[in-house]
Order: C-alpha cells, then sequence, then structure tokens
C-alpha cells in the first residue's frame, strides 16, 4: 500500500475543470454561435488531451503504481480524512484511459452534430462532468464518495439525454431511465447502509480487511443481501438483463456522441464496480452462482431481442448488452485468464462500440435515417462510412485481424479452464447468434435489391470531425488485434493485483 | 431493541417508497416516493451510527453528505419534471409508451 497526497489525484483533472467552469461565458464574449462552438469544442478536447498527458507524466499516478505494482491509496488531511479517500490501482488507470479517449473522440465528432437548438454551451461542460464523475468512479476509495460521484454520473446522463428537446420520443426514454435509476440507487444506498451496519466502515481497504477476519456464520446472511443488492445497482448501470430495458431506449434516442459514451464508457463503471464488490470489497466464498446466472441471461435475452431490431442504433444497443454478458462471463470464471479475458473485452467493447455508435451517427447524418430496410443498399455511396461501420461490424463479430476475436478468445480459454462447460456452450451459442444478426447489418449495408440500385445519392460527404473519431477508432480496432501482447502484459498486471496472485 | 426498531421502520419506509415507484403513475409522486426512499437508506445509516457508538463519526458525515447528494439529484429531477410538463401538457407517465421492445 502506497500512501500519497491528494495532489496527485487533483492537478490532472483542473484542466477539465477550467474548461467546465469557462464553457457557459463562451456565449457572453463571442456573439456567433458557429464560433461559440467550435472554441468550446476545442477547450474541452484540448483539456482531455492535457489531462492524459498529465496522467501519464513520470511523477503521475501511473508510473507511481506500475513501478510498485501496488494499489495507490491517497487520502485527505484534516477533518475530511473520516469520510473520503480513494484507492487507485492499474484497473483504474486503464479505465480512466479508456473513459478519457471515448470522451475526446465524442468531444470531437459533437462539433458538426450539435446545433445551436442543443445549447452547445451547456452541452459540452455536462460532457466534460460526465467524464469528471468516470474519473472520480474509478479512483474512490470509499463507499460515500462512490455514491457521490455515482450520481454525479447519473445527474449529467439525465440532463444529457434531455439535451434535444425537440425530441420527444428521447424525453420518454430519459424518464424510464431516470425512475429505474432511482431504484438502482436507492438499492445500493441501503446495501451501504447494510456494509456499514455489519462492518462498520465505508472504507474499502477497511471492508476489504475486516470481512477476511469477520466470523461468516453469524453475519453471512446480511451481506450477502448487501451484495446482490450491489450487483443489482451495479448492474443496472451495466444493463445486465433484469435491469436492461431502460438501455435501447436511451441508446436508441440519445445523441450519437452521448450513446458512445455510456455504452463505451459509463456502462464499463458499472462493470468495474461488480468486479470491485466481488474481488475486493465483498469476498464472500460461491458466489460466482450470481455472475454465471447473469452472464448467461444477459447474453441470451440481449441477443435474441436483436435480431428482431429494425433500428440500427436499437440493434447496436442489444448488442451492447449482450457483450456485458460476455465480460460478466469471464469474470464469473474466477482465474487469471478469465479475467484478463474480461477486463480486454471491457476495452475492446469501449473502442468497437463506440465505434459503431459514431458510424450509425454518421449514416443518421448524411441519409437521415437510421432504419435497416430504408438504408438497404444505400450506405454504398459512402465508401468512409461503409468500410469503418463494417471493421466495427466484423470486430464485434470476432473476425480474428480484429480485437474482438482476441478478448473472446481468452474468455472462452478461461472459462474452458475453469470447468464450466456449460457456459462455453451458451457463450458460442450466442457468438453465433450475433454473427447472424452483424452479418445481416452488413448486407443490408452493401446489397441492393433490383430497383433500389439506382438509390445511391453523391451528396454524400462527411465532415471531417465525423471522420478522424471513426478513424481512431479503427486503427485501435486494428493494432489491438494485430499487437495485443502490451495491452494484455498491463492488464495481466492489473488482474493479478486484484486478485492477490 | 431500539436499533431494531428503528431498522424496522427504515425497511417499512423503504417499502412504503419503492410501492410509490412501481404503482403510481404521476411523475411528481414518484420524485415523492424516490425522496422517502432515500430518507429510510439515511435513516438505517443513521441508526446503524447512533448503535455502534466506536464509529459513530463516520456514519454522521456520511449523511449530511448523502443529504446534500439527494437534494443536487432531487433539483435535477424536479428540472425533468418541468421539461416533461411543458412538452407533454401533463405528469402522468403512462402516455409515455411509444418506445417498446
Amino acid at each position: 500500500m502506497i500512501m500519497v497526497n491528494i495532489d496527485k489525484i487533483i492537478i490532472p483533472i483542473i484542466p477539465i475543470i477550467v474548461a467546465t467552469v469557462l464553457s457557459p461565458f463562451m456565449r457572453l464574449i463571442l456573439r456567433d454561435w458557429k464560433k461559440v462552438i467550435k472554441v468550446i469544442c476545442s477547450l474541452s478536447a484540448a483539456s482531455y488531451v492535457i489531462t492524459m498527458i498529465i496522467l501519464a507524466l513520470p511523477q503521475g499516478i501511473l508510473w507511481t503504481i506500475l513501478a510498485k505494482k501496488q494499489p495507490l491509496y491517497v487520502h485527505f488531511t484534516g477533518i475530511s480524512r473520516l469520510v473520503s479517500g480513494f484507492y487507485v490501482d492499474i484497473l483504474s488507470i486503464i479505465f480512466i484511459y479508456l473513459a478519457l479517449l471515448i470522451a475526446l473522440l465524442s468531444c470531437i465528432f459533437s462539433y458538426s452534430l450539435i446545433t445551436p437548438e442543443d445549447l452547445p454551451d451547456l452541452y459540452f461542460p455536462l460532457l466534460n462532468i460526465l467524464t469528471l464523475s468516470l474519473y472520480l468512479l474509478f479512483i474512490v476509495g470509499d463507499l460515500v464518495t462512490l455514491f457521490v460521484a455515482w450520481e454525479l454520473m447519473s445527474v449529467a446522463t439525465y440532463a444529457l439525454i434531455f439535451i434535444r428537446r425537440s425530441n420527444k420520443l428521447a424525453m420518454e426514454a430519459g424518464v424510464k431511465y431516470i425512475i429505474m435509476s432511482g431504484i438502482a440507487s436507492i438499492m445500493m444506498l441501503y446495501a451501504f447502509s447494510l456494509i456499514y451496519g455489519y462492518l462498520g466502515t465505508f472504507n474499502f481497504i477497511e471492508i476489504s480487511k475486516r470481512i477476511t477476519t469477520l466470523n461468516y456464520l453469524s453475519n453471512y446472511r446480511g451481506l450477502f443481501i448487501a451484495l446482490i443488492l450491489m450487483t443489482l445497482s451495479f448492474g443496472f448501470k451495466a444493463a445486465l438483463v433484469p435491469f436492461h430495458t431502460w438501455a435501447p431506449d436511451v441508446y436508441q434516442e440519445t445523441l450519437d456522441p452521448i450513446t458512445a459514451m455510456l455504452s463505451g464508457a459509463a456502462s464499463k463503471a458499472g462493470v468495474f464496480y461488480i468486479i470491485r464488490t466481488y474481488f475486493l470489497l465483498l469476498k464472500i466464498p460461491n458466489t460466482n452462482t450470481v455472475l454465471y446466472i447473469l452472464a448467461a441471461l444477459t447474453m441470451t435475452v440481449a441477443n435474441l431481442s436483436a435480431i428482431l431490431q429494425k433500428d440500427l442504433k436499437r440493434l447496436y444497443a442489444y448488442s451492447s448488452i449482450a457483450h456485458i454478458g460476455y465480460i460478466i462471463a469471464g469474470l464469473s470464471a474466477g482465474n487469471l485468464l478469465g479475467f484478463v479475458g474480461a477486463i480486454f473485452h471491457a476495452v475492446n467493447h469501449g473502442i468497437m462500440k463506440s465505434l459503431a455508435f459514431y458510424s450509425a451517427g454518421a449514416i443518421q447524418k448524411v441519409f437521415k435515417t437510421r432504419d435497416l430496410e430504408t438504408l438497404r443498399g444505400k450506405v454504398r455511396g459512402n465508401f468512409a462510412i461503409l468500410i469503418n461501420s463494417i471493421i466495427a461490424l466484423l470486430a464485434l463479430i470476432g473476425v480474428p485481424p480484429l480485437n474482438g476475436f482476441v478478448s473472446k478468445f481468452i474468455i472462452v480459454m478461461g472459462l474452458i479452464n475453469a470447468g464450466l462447460i456449460w457456459l462455453v456452450v451458451v457463450i458460442l451459442i450466442n457468438f453465433g447468434i450475433g454473427a447472424a444478426y452483424y452479418l445481416r447489418v452488413i448486407q443490408f449495408m452493401c446489397t441492393a435489391k433490383g430497383s433500389n440500385k439506382s438509390n445511391i445519392s453523391n451528396n454524400t460527404k462527411i465532415e471531417l470531425s465525423m471522420f478522424i473519431p471513426m478513424v481512431v477508432q479503427s486503427i485501435l480496432c486494428f493494432i489491438l488485434g494485430l499487437a495485443p501482447n502490451f495491452m494484455i502484459e498491463l492488464i495481466k498486471c492489473a488482474s493479478q493485483m486484484i486478485l492477490g496472485l | 431493541m431500539l436499533l431494531l426498531v428503528f431498522l424496522i421502520t427504515s425497511i417499512v419506509i423503504m417499502a412504503i417508497g419503492i410501492f410509490g415507484l412501481l404503482v403510481k403513475r404521476d411523475l411528481l409522486r414518484i420524485v415523492m416516493s424516490l425522496e422517502i426512499a432515500f430518507q429510510a437508506c439515511n435513516l438505517s445509516i443513521i441508526t446503524f451510527a447512533h448503535h455502534f457508538t466506536k464509529f459513530d463519526m463516520h456514519g454522521r458525515m456520511a449523511v449530511i453528505v448523502l443529504i446534500a447528494t439527494e437534494a443536487c439529484v432531487l433539483s435535477v429531477l424536479i428540472a425533468v419534471l418541468i421539461g416533461i410538463f411543458r412538452t407533454y401538457k401533463t405528469t402522468d407517465v403512462s402516455v409515455l409508451k411509444k418506445l417498446r421492445w
């Protein structure tokens, strides 16, 4: 355990805070909306880049942890040390970089998508706040701070769903999301109160110490209820099946950069805290059964629902839920291989799913529709969108040179090593169903039927700001597929730290 | 004994809140139910903090932080409520049924 001072955590996020505070005032200085959007967008993007650079500096938290191979505990001084603390390990750093990368690309993608109607001087600060809350979520070491960061993320998400006020369907999706999110928050808070009641502390390290010394027979039941409540509430944000119904609605109707952010980064917060709950906080024996059942249910239900979809973004939303199911299946194996596969798949899923949502956004911007029947054969007209969509879909299927293959392979190997043959069968059948509907989308994009052949319009140029994020993510798909060694070594280090090997 | 009384009270309040969340159709009532359920959690934490005197400080400070957080969430929820009322001219959530499957 390394103890460091608080400023190592605070300094990296100062650029984002500055960008957030300055952005709403830009409208007063610059009268023209176009100029406002340009300035605010570049300000936010620059702040993300500066944060990434500060985190990677030699004195930053990244190298401190990598050098010592131990989790980092950051403490406040003064009275606030009683309720707060930060717990950082390599896994946090990986997820922070994923969130910052997707936030940066979403910010660039938003530039040509945002109109003055969407209130750009509030949209970009809200995106910053969402990123900030994700940064906080991945490093907190205390249940109270966790709740505050969690609610900050929820609030930023509510506001971002509602930001395009002419879209009535988005409002409907948002209301559903708010009601379910409220139930999840309540369950989480009640679980925290149970943990506090049984163990007498909110601190992660203290909890993980006390739970090993506790007499299980007397206190097992209450902590098991807390475990189930926490699984459900974190599974809500990760869109596991009993709580997945908000996800298709919200992912379908929000703006595309926000969907990429929610699916790529915010749902990873749920996965991250499922990992924290099962492997750090409440290490109760024989609880992997909960994860098997959730994983099998999530994959199957989501994949079967995805076959029926006619809307492109809704189909991607269901496939996103199914991929979270694969991640949870990898975690449930409980050995190093499955764990590495699960975390690597979480990173890959962030990259390829945000690519898929960016390409869907570009399709909607260019062709003014997301309906698969209407899109039949049209996408051929725009080579840039077509090739990026196909890379995203092939990566989601898991075709060898791309990154999806590597992580899916490691997950299946981990499950075989753990002896969970029935789960291997379920997951392979689900890969098959997934391939079926992804290939159907590719078919819809590429082929035209009979009379539709002259449908290709000529006016199909996309803006550079939409093209750059897609190209960056496509290149990352190839890099992580062809040379995954560096990433796997890093993740292996993180997994060993968590599993205590 | 006192612990048990307060814990049962908190569970009852929680049940009232969850019942309201699941059954009521009016968005204002849903927001109110949400707040009731949050207060049940706070009551539970403060009960535990009172019972185990050796670590009371944590629980009490936590409850203050949590109340402040919930107030922030409540303000955003009320903003959402106003937005819904301006768009749909009603706060009844049963009109929101366009998105299925």
